[in-house]
């Protein structure tokens, strides 16, 4: 039956229109804050993140945490949250990939986890220590390859702080297609040229990537 | 492989295993394949720390494309909150919100989940009227709808769960769409098993049309159209038991924000958009059957068989679709 050949084509034709592409599909959307904190030697021990969920996400988070569906949440319920959330987000490894000098840094697990609610918009803070603290240039990116969590940097000079860090270290941000990153100081030492190159054979549009360059 | 059947025919009963248990493994290997191309690795994803009992999410190429709908699905989540916000401060947002919903049903259920590989499946199996089509696609989109609304207002307002038991709530009833799918499924690959395996076994018999396998049930058509009744009903509980991730979050807002019909209208709204967008695809479904059907016409038992191996194969896909997403198999692509 050579003209029924066809009918192979149309079933996977028809196969792939019910699949529908498998697109990015985000459900909760959240804005980054990070510390990096440095010992005295100048290398970094800690990343403190600070995660601001949007409000319908947050809505749907402290669901039935407080007196009535609108009064105000519970704080005890939120710490206990901030925990549940600290330990489920190890299977994930925080979302959070960092790399010092090109080298993939191991962080965790998750330190004194806490949750604030304020304006209708969570907050969960957790501290993420350095398996073995090193000095560098430090490039920190937070994503979920599966897209259901859009991560951003928070906008200006807000997506970084720098404590204890050397003089002269300075924080970048590196946004989605973003033609120019945006210094968080001004100034921009040889270090940080050499990080954007190490990285420019990334491709992903979304990356919100931090480099910190000393 | 039809004549080594026929040639040595082993009992009715036999030939329609093999017959069920060959099309289930043509449909493995289609949906191997489909899977390696829309999420390579075949991983499912893990499920989130922040989900929300269901698994809508999936891996995507890092594109342009990819970048503009996340983009605009950011867009529509805000627009969505702004709406709601307008509302309770008693500016006139309800026909924003509403039009708002419409739209994000239409958009967002071109996306993974919402019943599209279903309904389309069971289609290309055996109805072909396109008006069947539609209305499994406005019921399948309602019932998302009703769900989405239960567990809102069943769980989150009389019970106060908290996130995590919603999750679980949300879990459970994502965990038992999907056996409806493997058990349609099932029940379809058995019923179209038998109708090929009788076609093929009357190989001397009268040249035939397209609408063979029915026409030529032994069972009669009244038992024919209570089958038929029976697995729509299935198909529309298959495509619709999970609810939309979206609708279930617009409402808890709304909830949050002290007025729930706000998110009632959206959820509604969402259904109807979601039912065009899954109607139209299943409309694809429809026509690659009637031109499967106009290439067999003419063909005689030929054209027939060849048709009911596509109803059969496309059974199983359903069947093995519903098996996968159980699983976790299937879950990065659907
Ligand atoms: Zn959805």
């Amino acid at each position: 039956m050579p003209r029924s050949c066809s009918l192979p084509l149309l079933l996977a034709g028809a196969a792939l229109v019910a699949a529908s592409p498998a697109l990015a599909h985000p459900h909760v959307w959240i804005t980054t804050r990070a510390e990096l904190d440095y010992g005295p030697d100048g290398a970094l021990r800690a990343v403190r993140h600070a995660w601001t969920f949007d409000p319908t996400y947050s809505a749907f988070a402290v669901q039935g945490l407080g007196q009535s569906t609108t009064g105000p949440v519970n704080p005890a319920a939120l710490a206990a949250l901030a925990r549940d959330n600290a330990e489920n987000l190890a299977e994930q490894g925080y979302f959070t990939q960092l790399k010092v000098d090109g080298r993939k840094q191991d962080v965790g697990p998750a330190t004194d986890p806490a949750m604030t609610f304020t304006d209708g918009q969570l907050t969960l803070r957790f501290t993420l220590p350095l398996k073995a603290p090193v000095a560098g240039t430090a490039s920190l990116e937070v994503f979920d390859p599966t897209y259901f969590v859009a991560f951003s940097l928070a906008d200006g000079d807000g997506f970084a702080t720098l404590k204890g860090a050397p003089a002269g270290c300075r924080a970048t941000a590196h946004r989605p297609k973003s033609a120019a990153p945006v210094p968080a100081a001004t100034g921009m030492s040889e270090a940080f040229f050499e990080a954007m190159t190490a990285a420019s054979t990334y491709g992903v549009q979304f990356a919100n990537r931090i480099v910190v360059a000393c | 492989m039809l004549s080594t059947l026929s040639l040595n025919p082993p009992s009715r009963g036999l030939q329609r295993l093999v017959l069920a248990a060959l099309a289930i493994l043509a449909a493995c290997a289609v949906l191997a394949a489909l899977l390696g191309l829309l999420a390579p690795g075949f991983r499912a994803p893990p499920r989130s720390p922040f989900g929300i009992g269901f698994r809508e999410a999936a891996p995507t190429g890092a594109t342009s494309l990819g970048a503009w709908l996340l983009a605009m699905q950011a867009g529509f989540s805000q627009a969505l909150q702004a709406a709601v916000s307008a509302v309770k401060a008693g500016r006139d947002g309800t026909l924003t919100l509403i039009g708002l919903g419409f739209a994000y049903g239409v958009l967002h259920a071109a996306g993974p989940g919402h019943g599209k590989a279903v309904i389309a499946g069971y289609l290309m199996a055996g109805e072909r009227a396109l008006k069947r089509g539609f209305t499994l696609s406005l019921l399948a989109a309602l019932l998302q709808a009703v769900v989405a609304l239960a567990l809102v207002g069943g769980g989150a307002v009389l019970l106060r769960l908290t996130a995590a038991g919603l999750n679980q709530a949300g879990t459970v009833i994502e965990t038992a769409g999907f056996a409806c799918v493997a058990l349609l499924g099932a029940a379809v690959t058995w019923r179209k098993a038998g109708q090929l395996a009788r076609l093929l076994n009357r190989e001397a018999g009268p040249a035939c049309g397209p609408d063979c396998g029915h026409a030529g049930l032994a069972d009669g058509t009244r038992v024919e159209r209570l089958t038929t009744l029976r697995e729509q009903a299935g198909v529309v509980l298959a495509a619709g038991t999970r609810p939309c991730a979206g609708a279930v979050l617009v409402l808890v807002f709304a909830l949050s924000q002290g007025i729930l019909w706000a998110g009632v209208a959206a959820t509604l709204a969402m259904a109807l958009g979601t039912a065009i967008t899954t109607g139209l695809l299943t409309a694809l479904a429809v026509f690659a059957k009637a031109l499967a059907l106009r290439l067999a016409g003419g063909r005689g038992q030929g054209g027939a068989i060849a048709v009911g191996v596509l109803e059969l194969w496309a059974a199983a896909f359903v069947l093995v679709l519903g098996a996968g997403l159980l699983s976790g198999w299937a879950a990065a692509a659907f």
